[in-house]
């Protein structure tokens, strides 16, 4: 160890304030960091532990009906050759809740199950499992975000309930009221479970089931090609056997079950990403100082060299500094997220996602991630830089060369007629044309940082505004079917009539039919009689007619106790029934309720199909959802479609960067089918850039899909429309949509919270540094402008006001290639993600990014000018050598 | 104690700067020598090629032809990390500014070579000789420049180097002060017998020296041995 160590701690103590900065910086961006990973890896491994733990299902099937056991048998039969399959019924109700007491009017779901003991089994947290029927269990985010606790009473369907325990699902890790949303909903959505009869009274309180069925495959560790296959295989068995499939969902795109995983893993990459930007930044200041004070050594390098140092010793003595400040504050910072982060930052998740009781599960990746990585790198940069400055001579260090300016930009001749200010105003400029560099480079940086953290909210909100807006109408109704709103009285009794007899169990029904076949042969057979002969053969044929009478009356009788009512108005109901062509496919169900025919006038038929592109790059598929709409939609305004035109949202357009007359691939994860669309002209682009949409006619839209020329399987209207339960799947209103925005912003306003305290931070101690360095740099010539006889003021026109243009030149010129970055940041952020989230940076933002970094130059430079007037002249000239 | 055996030899030294229109030479053809334990001094007008000439010895540069033997060792066919390793084991500078380490004492300043030899001098023995161990402790912008120049000196002797090469010693000092710093010189040359070449601008210094050399245009004029030199306390100019 040479005796040179013992100008560190001086050295520190002299510098303490840069020092401290960047360690207390680099300090609290590893301990947010590794608290953070900490947190996130371990909720990771929670999440991988459930899936065993709590027989996490592999997919879930919807049928419109309740399937039949011939059905179910077989979807599991298609299953065989992967090893097999078990379905699990797991129907749901999507309940209205309410306080039984200060119920605020807001409208809850609860989406309700009956309690599931072998396949995606809830945790509990607090309580217990529901017992009786007048007992509910409800999720803990749920709980949380509406104050319900243990023992309070809560209304489903208008029936009243009791919470017996508060727990999580695995299913529902996230809380998405539809898979196909953009985020969850913790606030008016939740899950719960009740006993079977619990159940049963919901349904009966006027519950509408959805007829789930979860599976799990025999082998658990299927391969995902083998298993989506096998789903299919699966869908295509049902849909054979007569059972109409609603929707396949695999685990893996199950928002409810995969959603936390990707979002912990999403936001890990962002830190990670952000920890990356601080440690560049750190070693960048590293440099930048470090190229400082060797230049401010120089002569004293030099003379080093000259006696023998060998140049591995001196550049050790200037790396150990920023070594030791990097490496304590990595490790103290490592030590500091593990004991003290991890807990509030699972809290940025727990209050979001309803995941079982956390523990910490430690990682020696995120240990070298976090101490390990960001130290080397630090010491790794900055020995680069060292190296590449200490590549000189002793001799050239001796003279002062150490910048390696070529002299060229010193020596320019300039015109005499600019004047003795403009020439040294910009000698002053073209003397410090590499710190400027310099500067343009560091306020860049921390710009970004700023304006990434104080654009992220508006960006967000900018978002939801446009998820409000998008929709093009106060209510957007998606069907399970084609439902006409349109029909006569008549027809709505046959459909009413014909629904009613499909609520009860089919084998009733095909029990009646099939003693009413039975009685119609055993009539017939009584009718051929030939002759008095068979006189007997008659009376027997008679006594069959009897029977059989007898017997489809007892069946009526069956069919009717099951619907409640009395055999005659059970035939009256079959006989209305049986008035509709079932067998003719052109035939819609017509809407048992009569909406009016101001209602009905007003609403707009559409069709929608999502189908599925790949992102390429392994960031997996992004779901689009394709429209078949009227080619003069008075809701769809100004979008222009028909004849085979084929437009694309604006959101495509910008994620995905499709250029005119581009073909984009589109596939059918059902259905294993491809399509080909074009993108042909600029013409064929509508809505924001959150639109993720393709549009068309509903006539080309059907002839794409092979659909019935008459299908469709939505309304878009203004008016709130009465749709019959076992057609209805869903209302999306623009206030659905704020909400979802709201949720958003809620979530990650803690986290952008952080983000913009510490890129502040970063941004005020990087601005110091960098202009400390720009103005230290002039700090001898200022001296001796003094000693010459110049006034303060005037030094401060000559010297100060170039430093003050570069750094406000800085400022301003740098925020389009930092908008332009952030642009990149994000799409390369968010590409994995579903949807568009355009960067916006309102024009408040960038002003209060430059005032800040203005103002900070400005007290530096205060601060820094009265340190330098301090400055005897004497001194000033003697620290020349 | 100075003796007759040549510790330095240069032979058809050359050195030039630049190229075309803008070649400059600096040394055209050096040849001479020094023998171990002497007091060289080198005079001569400003661009005479004096400081080029003690860089090369130093190995701070390289000729473009000629060769330079210390101690029997050519310079001219060193690698980099070869002429490191020479100055660490042969070499002391001084020079005109003294380059101290601001934030390191007096006493730590000399502590900074001293590191460099396996047998450094006694440092407080040192700095008595240098008048410096009342000021040991204290930090270079604390004592004058003639108590800088003299930690410079020490921080130069304190690894016994075989050579030591002085630019323009006194340059920055008074008269009183030069001449103490050039009385330690002839100490330290009599204490230690290191060898000493010293450039200088003032021709007064000259007469303490056992070699002369005058140097105009990148050549030597004047290479003459002194047999006499007076003792640096009696120089006047």
């Amino acid at each position: 160890m040479t005796p040179l160590v013992k100008r560190l701690p001086r050295e520190l103590r002299r510098n303490i304030g840069k020092y401290l900065g960047i360690f207390l910086l680099m300090c609290g961006s590893i301990a947010l960091t590794s608290g953070f990973l900490l947190a996130a890896h371990s909720i990771g491994c929670l999440i991988d532990d459930m899936r065993d733990e709590y027989t996490i299902e592999d997919g879930r099937v919807t049928t419109s009906f309740e399937a039949t056991k011939d059905q179910l048998k077989a979807a599991e039969d298609a299953a065989d050759d992967v090893g097999g399959v078990t379905l699990y019924k797991n129907f749901s109700i999507d309940a209205i809740i309410k306080k039984t007491a200060g119920d605020d009017g807001t409208k809850r779901t609860l989406r309700t199950y009956a309690h599931r003991t072998k396949v995606d089994i809830a945790s509990y947290c607090e309580g217990r499992q529901p017992k009786t029927d007048d007992e509910v269990a409800i999720d803990r985010v749920f709980a949380t975000n509406n104050d319900l606790d243990v023992g309070d009473r809560v209304e489903l369907e208008g029936r009243t309930y009791t919470i017996c325990g508060i727990m999580t699902q695995p299913d529902s890790q996230a809380l998405f009221l539809n898979n196909s949303d953009f985020t969850v909903n913790t606030i008016t959505y939740g899950v719960a479970e009740v006993t079977d009869a619990g159940f049963a009274a919901l349904e009966d309180a006027g519950g509408a089931p959805a007829y789930t069925y979860s599976f799990t495959f025999t082998d658990r560790d299927l391969p995902t090609a083998d298993r989506i296959d096998a789903e299919q295989d699966m869908v295509e068995a049902l849909t054979d056997a007569d059972a109409r499939v609603d929707d396949l969902i695999d685990a893996d795109s199950n928002q409810g079950i995969g959603y936390a995983r990707d979002d912990v893993d999403g936001d890990s990459m962002m830190w990670m990403t952000l920890l990356d930007i601080i440690i560049v930044i750190m070693a960048f200041v590293f440099v930048v100082l470090t190229d400082a004070t060797i230049e401010e050594e120089s002569a004293i390098i030099g003379t080093l060299l000259a006696s023998g140092y060998r140049r591995r010793e001196i550049v050790l003595h200037y790396l150990a500094l920023p070594a030791i400040v990097g490496v304590l504050a990595a490790l103290l910072g490592t030590a500091l997220g593990v004991v003290f982060f991890t807990e509030p930052m699972r809290g940025l998740y727990y209050g979001s996602y309803s995941l079982p009781p956390f523990q910490v599960y430690w990682s020696w990746e995120i240990f070298v991630k976090c101490a390990v990585v960001p130290a080397a790198a630090l010491i790794l940069i900055t020995l680069v830089g060292l190296l590449r400055k200490m590549g000189k001579t002793p001799l050239q260090f001796l003279r002062h060369e150490a910048s390696g300016k070529s002299g060229t930009k010193r020596g320019l001749q300039l015109p005499e007629r600019m004047g003795f200010v403009s020439r040294f105003r910009l000698r002053v400029f073209l003397r410090n044309l590499g710190n400027f560099a310099t500067l343009f480079v560091g306020i860049a940086f921390a710009s970004l940082l700023l304006l990434f953290g104080l654009a992220i909210l508006p960006t967000m909100t900018h978002y939801a505004d446009n998820l409000e807006t998008s929709l093009v109408a106060q209510h957007q109704y998606t069907l399970k079917a084609p439902l006409e709103l349109e029909g006569t009285a008549e027809e709505r009794e046959q459909w009413s009539a014909l629904e009613r007899l499909q609520s009860v169990d089919g084998a009733l029904l095909s029990a009646v039919q099939d003693a009413s076949d039975e009685l119609d042969d055993a009539a017939d057979a009584a009718t051929a009689s030939p002759s008095a002969e068979s006189l007997s053969a008659m009376q027997r044929a008679l006594a069959s007619v009897q029977d059989k009478k007898d017997a489809l009356y007892a069946r009526l009788d069956g069919l009717a106790d099951a619907l409640g009512c009395d055999h005659d108005e059970a035939i009256n109901l079959i006989d209305k029934a049986s008035k509709i062509d079932t067998d003719n496919d052109d035939i819609h169900p017509v809407n048992t309720t009569d909406n009016g025919a101001a209602k009905i006038a007003q609403a707009e038929k559409y069709a929608v199909y999502q189908l599925q592109y790949d992102r390429g790059n392994g960031n997996g598929e992004e779901a689009i959802s394709v429209y078949g709409i009227s080619p003069d939609s008075r809701y769809w305004k100004d979008l222009n479609v028909g004849d085979g035109r084929v437009v694309f949202g604006g959101g495509l357009l910008d994620k995905f960067g499709w250029s005119e007359g581009q073909k984009v691939t589109l596939s059918d994860k059902y259905e294993g089918e491809h399509y080909s669309l074009e993108y042909a002209s600029k013409d064929c682009a509508w809505g924001s850039k959150s639109d993720m949409n393709i549009y068309m006619s509903i006539d080309d839209f059907n002839e794409l899909f092979d659909n019935d020329a008459a299908y469709f399987n939505g309304y878009v209207s203004d008016e709130k429309l009465d749709l019959d339960a076992r057609y209805f799947a869903g209302d999306t209103t623009p206030d659905d949509m704020r909400a979802v925005g709201d949720q958003f912003i809620g979530m990650m306003s803690k986290m952008i919270g952080m983000m913009v305290g510490l890129a502040v931070f970063i941004f005020l101690l990087f601005m110091y540094l960098l202009t400390k360095a720009v103005i230290d740099h002039s700090a001898r010539s200022i001296s001796y402008m003094k000693v010459f006889g110049y006034r303060d003021s005037e030094i401060s026109h000559l010297y100060i006001r170039s430093i003050t243009l570069c750094v406000a030149a800085s400022l301003v010129l740098s925020l389009p290639l930092i908008i332009g970055s952030l642009t990149a940041i994000f799409r390369s952020m968010l590409l994995a993600y579903s949807g568009n989230i355009e960067i916006y940076v309102p024009a408040w933002s960038m002003a209060v990014c430059v005032g800040i970094g203005f103002a900070t130059y400005l007290i530096v430079a205060l601060l820094h000018m009265r340190s330098i007037k301090r400055v005897s002249l004497a001194e000033a000239l003697k620290v020349q050598e | 104690m100075a003796t007759k055996q040549a510790y330095v030899q240069v032979k058809g030294l050359k050195k030039h700067y630049g190229d075309g229109d803008a070649r400059l030479t600096v040394l055209d053809g050096i040849d001479t020598s020094i023998n171990r334990g002497e007091i060289c001094v080198m005079l001569g007008p400003s661009g005479s090629g004096k400081s080029t000439f003690l860089n090369l010895i130093g190995g701070l540069e390289d000729a473009d032809a000629g060769s330079i033997l210390v101690d029997g060792c050519d310079l001219t066919v060193l690698k980099p990390t070869d002429l490191g390793e020479y100055r660490r084991r042969e070499l002391g500078f001084v020079f005109q500014f003294y380059n101290l380490v601001p934030d390191l004492t007096i006493k730590e300043n000399i502590e900074v070579t001293a590191h460099l030899s396996k047998k450094p001098l006694n440092i407080d023995d040192l700095l008595r000789s240098l008048g410096l161990y009342e000021h040991r402790n204290k930090f270079p912008r604390q004592v004058s420049g003639g108590q800088q120049q003299r930690c410079a000196i020490g921080r130069a002797l304190v690894k016994n180097p075989g050579l030591l090469l002085c630019d323009e010693p006194t340059g920055a000092l008074d008269y009183k002060t030069s001449k103490e710093i050039l009385q330690l010189m002839e100490d330290v040359n009599r204490a230690y017998g290191c060898t000493i070449i010293i450039v200088t601008h003032n021709a007064a210094i000259a007469r303490m020296a056992n070699r002369v050399l005058r140097l105009r245009d990148g050549r030597i004029v004047e290479d003459e041995l002194n047999d006499a030199p007076v003792a640096a306390a009696e120089l006047d100019w």
